[in-house]
């Protein structure tokens, strides 16, 4: 082949992009011109490669947060339901654990188990924060120590204190559970007493940050 | 659970509401993005916050963006959309972009690697800032495919969905971005290349 190739089948060749790459390569071999061509572009082009990143400041992510939550109508961030709820829950939770050394009775635990996911139109819970349906729940059934005697809701709140309710997502198990049937393994006054409780958790922060 | 690697799976998590699911794609994204626009507009300050811009943008868009392209495609097609104005803009105010490059940011980013002979060293910071140089004087078309497919790693299909045109006129920027670049290269004596 005696015409040269064009640059622009030769830089297209470089990226793995040319329309025949068999014939381009077969020219490079036996044109000196052209392969001197494709050798500069391999080179500017690994120069360019290399070119250093900047360092990204470390609070970068923080300041499109803040710019984010700054636009925002309410001022804040509305943040996931599971910790608008979680959070207050395990609060409380955590006064009530400690007021229970207090007084030191062991009392059967509600025998809880239970990992739930919460479907979206999960009748027992249809409440605004159900939208995030892959969030999981987790109850356990071995709460050591608990007042006595101690209201249903306070049961409930020991024992999601008691399976760190935060660390929902590491105890996630294959397939999902359907919520209705969660709850129904529960006594029935723990799991109505679970669905008031989030309700109404749900009620306030609903209201204050949406 | 371990982390989603499906850069939409935490998109629709965002939506819902999941800060942390956002904050990861700011994470997972940040350093190229603002790569991308320091090579466009030369000034990493500027980069930055153009950069810190387009993830707020695509904060904003959440509940209307689409899984039909891979997202990183559209935040890329955002910041190049918010570079391209800034660029427009500052030129109408009379500041150049491309001048904005200064000494001490030109040694910002050059190569660091203590391990390189000192005059090894000093000729590859030395054509890293000819090239920089010569970046900054292509065309601001010309300039965002060479970064996209250079600097990013990009192939030209995806390249194209970003700027919004042909796979062929990608290919000819690009070698065209390439001879400006490596004449450029030439007239500053970089005739080693």
């Amino acid at each position: 082949m005696n015409e040269h190739i064009q640059p622009e089948e030769i830089s297209a060749y470089l990226d793995g992009e040319a329309s025949n790459p068999g014939a381009v390569q077969k020219h490079l071999q036996t044109c000196m011109v052209c392969a001197r061509v494709h050798m500069q572009i391999a080179k500017l082009s690994a120069h360019l490669g290399a070119l250093s990143g900047p360092e990204v400041s470390h609070d970068f992510a923080a300041r499109v947060l803040a710019s984010i939550d700054a636009a925002t109508p309410s001022g804040r961030i509305a943040k996931a339901w599971w910790v608008r709820v979680a959070v207050p829950l395990a609060a409380a939770a955590g006064v009530l654990l400690a007021l229970s050394t207090l007084v030191p009775v062991r009392v059967d635990a509600p025998e809880l188990r239970i990992i739930a996911e919460v479907p979206a139109d999960d009748q027992a819970i249809k409440t605004p924060y159900a939208k995030a349906a892959d969030t999981t729940w987790l109850f356990a059934d071995d709460a050591e120590v608990q007042p006595e005697p101690v209201a249903e809701s306070e049961k409930v709140l020991m024992a999601l204190a008691d399976v760190h309710i935060f660390d929902h997502e590491a105890y996630r198990l294959e397939g999902d559970v359907d919520m209705q049937s969660a709850l129904g393994k529960m006594d029935e006054s723990t799991a109505e007493t679970l669905v008031v409780l989030l309700s109404d958790y749900a009620k306030e922060e609903v209201k204050a940050a949406w | 659970m371990n982390a989603p690697n499906d850069d939409w799976e935490l998109v629709f998590r965002a939506r819902d509401g999941n800060m942390a699911a956002f904050a990861e794609l700011v994470r997972r994204y940040e350093r190229p993005i603002t790569h991308f626009c320091q090579r466009m507009l030369g000034s990493r300050q500027d980069a930055e916050d153009i950069a810190q811009d387009s993830f707020v943008r695509v904060f904003r868009y959440l509940d209307r963006l689409q899984p039909s392209a891979k997202f990183s495609t559209l935040l890329f097609g955002i910041a190049r959309n918010l570079t391209l104005n800034f660029i427009r803009d500052s030129s109408r105010r009379g500041r150049g972009v491309t001048q904005s490059l200064t000494t001490e940011e030109f040694q910002e980013i050059a190569v660091e690697d203590d391990l390189l002979r000192p005059d090894r060293k000093a000729r590859l910071n030395e054509i890293e800032a000819m090239i920089e140089q010569g970046l900054q004087l292509l065309s601001p078309d010309h300039r965002e495919v060479l970064v996209l497919r250079e600097i990013q790693g990009l192939d030209y299909n995806t390249i194209a969905d970003i700027v919004k045109c042909r796979k062929g006129t990608v290919k000819s920027r690009i070698a065209r971005a390439r001879e400006q670049l490596r004449q450029h290269m030439e007239q500053l004596g970089g005739e080693s290349l």
